[in-house]
């Protein structure tokens, strides 16, 4: 029931052809591992007859009413480091420091069906070969020869082809990473999602005919949560990706359309271009930092690497409408933020700022208790007084967040300043702030009271924070360490 | 008349006591949470609204319009692109 693998070079991968049976085309896998895993992976464990309740929700829809014979069980694949062993004998896992947690690189499962048999996996972003920056994850339990084990990754699989479609598949794995995230949300098995497509159940094929982006909508909404759909508005839409990476760094993983290819894929992350310290001549954005997004596709093994521009598959530029699945208190849109961020200019009378032109501007959403967790954690970089006006404020559950950087801020990953918004904030408000600080000086703002106006608008001398570090906001994504 | 034994009155005493201090803390609590959150945070001081001038009317005159109509923009642009088939 259960083979180990040792892998000393990637062809010893091959030896899984001899192991596992052809309806789990094992010669098709061994070609995307030996391509897509790093050579840190020096063990991979076979679990055989694993029952995985994804693709036994199609096979008891679907597969089980079919002629041909399908079996009901899956195979898994563990993938682990060099310092792990398996004693065969006993079924026991083995490490030198019993910390098997720590040597573990997650999961793929293997479908019986043929073709397209990569079924629910997690892998650690850590392992992909090709694949670095920010990347958004949750912790997956999982149980193997009774360890408990678990992996920070975000859920990936092939599509089925004949049931399901890329589309299906996007939604699936963005609403895995929810329920798996937060607890406010249940969990979908892949028939479900082919459901709940449809107002009524279609039947027989005809989820594989493909689906519309309404219908990927109407999966986010059926889910419980807010979907807001976001076209590009032309083929110089700027804003259009500065908005795509606002939504990514809040941590919310976005569902892409690709129209030209009919093709819908999971945006989960993104890198950089590396920090090296050039002057600034026009106001940048954070988008303009970004050299490459991390992708789920379900032609590819997780985290695909996908350019801003060019590159020989398809870029960022090929993305022209996307859904953000939202949490219920998010009313300020990112159009707003995105609009109003560089208005920020124009309160330099009150409060000092870099320059427009030799400033860098990012901004999204995150909770006020982020917010608050962030400073309490580096309370040494803060003035007390603003850090109890922070604790104070009687923030709504999410805000926006802009943050202004000079060039030598950005390389060191500092900011000059930074504004709080309320993400609650109707689009007609001529002052949806909370709170604008530096170094020097915070303006506070009363949304105590409806029509406060500039009346409602205090100031808030600080010192100390004249030469402490005053970091970026950087906590809703994983860091990835390439192994 | 029978006078209340001294326990028995000790007790109401006590008990009217309590009653007393538990409604005072109540409407102080009370009068805390009607506090402008300005009044709980110390050293604000007031800002002349007409430096605010300027951008209020830049938010009045520009920003909040072209958001209002870059919203409804994309409304629209998505009315259409709900359509289009996803099945690569």
């Amino acid at each position: 029931m259960y083979t180990w693998i040792p892998l000393n070079s990637s062809a010893d991968l091959d030896a899984l052809g001899a192991e596992i049976s052809a309806e789990y085309d094992p010669q098709s896998i061994i070609k995307r591992l030996r391509a897509g895993i790093s050579g840190a992976v020096k063990g991979v464990l076979i679990e055989r007859n694993y029952v995985d309740k994804d693709y036994r929700s199609t096979y008891y829809n679907f597969y089980a009413k079919k002629g041909q014979f399908y079996r009901a069980h899956c195979v898994r694949l563990h993938f682990f480091d060099a310092t792990v062993t398996f004693d065969a004998k006993a079924l026991k896992l083995g490490c030198p420091d019993g910390q098997l947690q720590d040597h573990y690189f997650g999961f793929i499962v293997l479908r019986p069906t043929g073709i397209a048999t990569i079924g629910r996996s997690v892998l650690s972003p850590d392992v992909r070969m090709g694949t670095s920056g920010y990347i958004i994850t949750a912790t997956h339990k999982v149980h193997l020869l009774g360890y408990k084990l678990s992996i920070q990754g975000f859920p990936s699989m092939d599509q089925h082809i004949d049931i399901s479609v890329c589309a299906h598949v996007a939604c699936w794995s963005i609403l895995r990473h929810y329920s798996e995230r937060y607890s406010v949300y249940r969990e979908f098995l892949t028939h479900d999602i082919t459901l709940m497509t449809q107002q009524f159940n279609p039947g027989g094929l005809v989820p594989s005919k493909g689906l519309e982006v309404s219908h990927a909508e109407r999966v986010f909404q059926e889910a419980g949560t807010f979907p807001m759909q976001v076209p590009r508005a032309g083929k110089n839409d700027t804003s259009f990706y500065r908005q795509l990476y606002a939504y990514v760094e809040s941590g919310f993983p976005l569902f892409a359309a690709m129209q030209s290819r009919q093709h819908a894929i999971a945006v989960v992350g993104y890198a950089w271009h590396p920090a090296v310290l050039t002057p600034i001549k026009k106001m940048q954005y954070a988008w303009d930092k970004v050299k490459s997004l991390v992708v789920v596709d379900d032609n590819h093994l997780p985290y695909h690497s996908i350019p801003v521009h060019g590159g020989t598959g398809y870029s960022a530029e090929d993305i022209d409408d996307f859904i953000v699945a939202l949490p219920e208190k998010i009313f300020y849109p990112a159009d707003a933020v995105d609009r109003l961020a560089p208005t920020l200019f124009q309160l330099g009378t009150l409060l000092a700022l870099p320059p427009e032109n030799k400033t860098i501007l990012r901004y999204f959403i995150t909770t006020g208790s982020a917010l608050r967790s962030f400073m309490r954690k580096r309370e040494s970089e803060f003035d007390p007084k603003l850090l109890e006006t922070v604790m104070t404020l009687p923030f709504a559950q999410f805000v926006w967040i802009v943050e202004l950087a000079t060039a030598a801020d950005w390389a060191a990953g500092q900011i000059s300043a930074r504004a709080v918004l309320d993400a609650t904030a109707s689009l007609r408000e001529r002052l949806p702030f909370w709170l604008f600080h530096n170094r020097s000086k915070a303006l506070v703002f009363n949304r105590n009271s409806v029509g406060a106006g500039a009346k409602g608008i205090r100031e808030l001398a600080l010192s100390g924070m004249e030469k402490t570090a005053l970091t970026r906001l950087d906590q809703n994504l994983r860091p990835t360490q390439s192994k | 008349m029978k006078k209340k034994p001294e326990k028995q009155e000790k007790q109401e005493k006590q008990e009217k006591q309590e009653k007393q201090e538990k409604q005072e803390k109540q409407e102080k609590q009370e009068k805390q949470e009607d506090k402008n959150v300005f009044d709980l945070i110390e050293g604000l001081t007031s800002v002349d609204p007409d430096q605010l001038a300027d951008f209020e009317k830049a938010m009045s005159d520009e920003v909040i319009p072209e958001i209002v109509k870059m919203v409804e923009k994309r409304r629209m642009l998505a009315a259409k692109s709900r359509h289009w088939p996803l099945k690569c």
